[in-house]
């Protein structure tokens, strides 16, 4: 089932964060920033640690609010944490008490969904490959499987945003490639906008339609890139080495040689 | 036990035939243990006679006789089938000694009259209180049990709220938290002047020392526990769509809930000592009363008797609670085991 997205622009204007430090001074996280992301878009946002990235995505998710600028989505401002922009953290964060299937069930049940959508909460088990896991709660499960249980648990919603900081950050590296697959499987079915936080390149290359490379202290954004690399990607394709080399040069760490 | 048992099989496996057989025998022979003691005790309790004064010593000797029965069947049971040795295998040892020490324990007072009256009586005094007192001991039970829940059970649903609201509301925590830190640390038994003065019946008095000695620690490890629960789970509830209502109730109180059962268990604590005290002091019945009525006549057999059934049943009131927990709380991993 592709769908053509109709809803999940995100438009961000002159957005800035200045977080009070303990001794009442300010720090500033985020200069502001110019942002605009297409409905069903796929976007990477890389940089190195202090860039600004997490905080970014905790503005749009509604968990921070700006010290200056607009976020909008489909033309109207985000005014707070809303189950229509979905998250998912580098650590599963799965509420240890209840087991796989009341975790994914949460978003239904806290808006008073459930009762009539159970079958929803099966079928985004199934998506994620963890129908046999419904009833084992999460420290049984692995790194992997916890981490799609998160996702299953963001997508149940149906977000029109799915915000995923540095969601496989933590997995090995196979682990972490089959997961990326699948999330590429879950967009392609559901044409939800994306925004993944990454820190790796190659995540980043092999994923997204646009990068936006931010820099360090105070976060701002350096560049955005278009990665016209044609789907389904090949992660030894030579268009990969060029974007490589230009990211690796505006990320500053690119080779010597 | 599990190590054991593995450590077990490994040697079983290791050892060639004839030692299997020794392992075997011996694992029967201790299965025997709890019996022969008994039979021995019996035997030193019907043949050896009695220096102390006791009205009959038949009941008691029926009272081994039915353990011993007990012990016997069940050491018999398991020579036939051996899946339920293991279960009594382990349990045999500590029978054993237990029944051992109970005999020693006879022959210095009943037998020998090493041990000053009417300060430590023997085994079958104390027994004697159990069958010529049993109706008074059992209303006891009836009316401590009574005073145990009803103070208990006011205590948490008043402490649950308490802790919940300081855990969460800044200003609820603001104007609480100093009456908690002061009323708190004080004995609940210290407002035993106080309760009786001022509540109509000693009954209701009691069960507001209780409640207050419950009060105290489920309050403050409740507000501990949502007062710690980590941000992120109410960050990841609110992008899920939750309000405060479901962050209160869904997310903050079952991730507080290893906390709130130490202070479950802390306010039980608390309200044995407040139930047994306030008993002594002021109610006319109960476990409390019972001990302070019998040390005022100077009988000191049925002293232990009721001290006897306050351990049964304060022990068993302990594991109900860890029962609950253990359903309440099988999410958790590295449960300790009661």
């Amino acid at each position: 089932m592709v769908t053509a997205a109709t809803a999940g622009k995100l438009t961000l204007r002159q957005v800035g964060k200045i977080y009070a430090d303990y001794q009442g001074g300010a720090i500033n996280a985020l200069e502001p920033v110019d942002l605009d992301v297409a409905p069903g878009e796929f976007v990477a946002i890389i940089g190195p640690s202090g860039c600004g990235k997490s905080t970014l995505l905790r503005l749009i998710a509604g968990l921070e609010k700006p010290s200056a600028g607009t976020l909008q989505v489909d033309g109207a401002p985000i005014a707070g944490p809303d189950y229509t922009r979905g998250l998912v953290f580098q650590d599963p964060m799965l509420f240890p008490w209840k087991n796989i299937w009341h975790n994914v069930a949460t978003g239904l049940e806290a808006r008073g969904l459930l009762a009539g959508q159970k079958d929803e909460v099966d079928q985004f088990l199934a998506l994620v490959g963890l129908a046999d896991f419904a009833g084992v709660f999460p420290h049984q499960l692995s790194g992997g499987m916890a981490q799609r249980a998160a996702l299953a648990r963001a997508l149940v919603n149906h977000p029109k945003i799915l915000l995923l900081d540095e969601p496989l950050g933590a997995l090995d590296a196979l682990t972490r490639m089959t997961m990326q697959d699948e999330i590429l499987s879950i967009w392609a079915q559901r044409r939800t906008t994306m925004l993944f936080v990454t820190h790796d390149i190659d995540e980043a290359l092999y994923l997204s339609q646009r990068i936006v490379i931010m820099s360090e202290r105070p976060g701002r954004i350096k560049d955005i890139m278009a990665i016209d690399i044609p789907r389904p990607r090949r992660r030894n394709a030579p268009d990969f080495f060029a974007y490589r080399s230009r990211l690796l040069a505006l990320l500053g760490v690119g080779e010597q040689a | 036990m599990s190590r054991n048992d593995a450590a077990g099989a490994a040697i079983t496996a290791a050892a060639g035939d004839s030692d299997v057989k020794k392992v075997n025998i011996v694992a029967a022979l201790v299965c025997w243990l709890p019996a022969a003691v008994l039979a021995a005790s019996l035997l030193m309790h019907v043949g050896l006679p009695n220096r102390q004064l006791v009205a009959t010593a038949a009941n008691y000797s029926l009272l081994l006789a039915v353990i011993l029965a007990v012990y016997a069947a069940w050491a018999g049971v398991a020579l036939l089938n051996p899946d339920r040795r293991p279960r009594l295998g382990r349990h045999a040892p500590l029978a054993a000694v237990a029944f051992g020490l109970l005999a020693l324990y006879e022959l210095v007072t009943l037998k020998l009259n090493l041990l000053p009256l009417p300060f430590f009586p023997s085994p079958v005094k104390i027994f004697e209180a159990f069958t010529n007192d049993a109706p008074v001991l059992a209303v006891s039970v009836l009316y401590s049990l009574r005073l145990l829940i009803l103070g208990y059970a006011i205590g948490t649903l008043l402490g649950l709220p308490t802790g919940i609201m300081m855990g969460w509301y800044k200003q609820f925590h603001y104007w609480v938290n100093p009456l908690v830190r002061v009323i708190g640390p004080i004995p609940a038994t210290a407002w035993i002047p106080v309760a009786m003065a001022v509540f109509p019946t000693s009954l209701s008095g009691s069960i507001f020392l209780i409640a207050l000695a419950t009060w105290f620690p489920v309050t403050v490890m409740t507000w501990s526990g949502v007062a710690n629960v980590n941000k992120s789970y109410f960050e990841i509830a609110r992008t899920l769509g939750a309000d405060e209502k479901y962050l209160i109730l869904r997310i903050a109180l079952p991730a507080a809930m290893p906390m709130i059962f130490i202070g479950l268990f802390m306010g039980m604590g608390t309200s044995f000592v407040t139930l047994v005290v306030a008993e002594m002091l002021g109610v006319k019945a109960g476990l409390g009363w019972y001990i302070e009525w019998a040390q005022g006549w100077g009988e000191y057999y049925k002293v232990y008797a009721a001290l006897a059934i306050s351990a049964v049943l304060f022990s068993s009131v302990i594991s109900l609670l860890f029962t609950v927990r253990d359903k309440a709380l099988v999410w958790q991993r590295g449960l300790v085991k009661w």
